[in-house]
């Protein structure tokens, strides 16, 4: 965890209502995002915009295993179906990485367009923590994310949730 | 339309174009498995696009390349060129509407 980053909290100005403002305080993190296809980078971008965490895109799995062992990241999309090295094995290595230093374990969610019962267990034992079909909306990937992350950010996804105050 | 998606739809659209003469080619050229690879990333991609039939024909490209089903590729390419050019020619009528 990069703790410059994990410290730097973010002011959101949310209106509510034309009498109402709440400020919401949110953590950003630092997400790496292995995915080789253009079209679905630009799509977390989008889905992402506004947010106050960080995106580090790698275009292959070796690249995403070679960010990984060089950074401090909170939380990693993983596609599975890449060039150079795949998902799965991106994410095997991640975890003997992991395991040799002795180092707490990433978040790391699966991307995947194939979600048949034995693709998702593949993808478990790899070391996946969850994984997303494909196609993703937004609504999903943010719900991910916020699992996975600090719960006041689901104070900002879901303002209107009303979720207790932390 | 999608919220937020309005500047990047346009580009995904005009990269499907391109990537149908790709496909054509590759399915001449007997490469199923990038055929199958291109495929499965329309699979992945289009209804996040807000296009759900790019990513039904998608999976059925994706599924024919892996069997090397070269009728129906040569259908469902057809079938993909019909529907982006649709799909380019009510978006080139909607921004040219008064």
């Amino acid at each position: 965890m990069c703790d410059a980053i994990r410290h730097e909290s973010v002011n959101l100005v949310e209106n509510r209502s034309p009498n109402r403002q709440e400020s919401v305080e949110i953590e950003p993190l630092r997400i790496l995002i292995a995915e080789d296809s253009v079209d679905n980078r630009k799509l977390v971008q989008v889905y992402l915009k506004g947010s106050p965490h960080r995106l580090i895109f790698a275009e292959d799995g070796r690249s995403a295993v070679d960010l990984f062992s060089a950074g401090n990241f909170d939380l990693i999309l993983m596609d599975m179906q890449m060039p150079v090295m795949d998902g799965l094995t991106a994410t095997r290595t991640i975890r003997a990485i992991e395991q040799e230093r002795h180092s707490a374990q990433i978040p790391i969610i699966a991307l995947t367009a194939n979600a048949r019962r034995q693709d998702v267990e593949l993808i478990r034992s790899a070391g996946c923590n969850e994984h997303l079909s494909k196609p993703i909306s937004k609504h999903t990937l943010l719900s991910a994310i916020a699992a996975y992350g600090p719960k006041c950010q689901l104070r900002w996804m879901f303002p209107k949730a009303g979720l207790p105050n932390p | 339309m999608l919220s937020g998606l309005e500047e990047i739809v346009p580009g995904y659209l005009a990269t499907r174009r391109e990537e149908i003469a790709e496909m054509i080619a590759l399915l001449s050229a007997s490469r199923f498995d990038r055929l199958a690879s291109l495929s499965h990333d329309l699979k992945g991609s289009g209804a996040s696009y807000g296009f759900p039939e790019l990513t039904r024909i998608g999976s059925a490209l994706e599924h024919s390349a892996k069997q090397m089903d070269t009728t129906a590729l040569s259908l469902q390419l057809t079938e993909l060129n019909n529907y982006v050019g649709r799909v380019q020619l009510f978006a080139n009528n909607a921004s040219n509407a008064p």
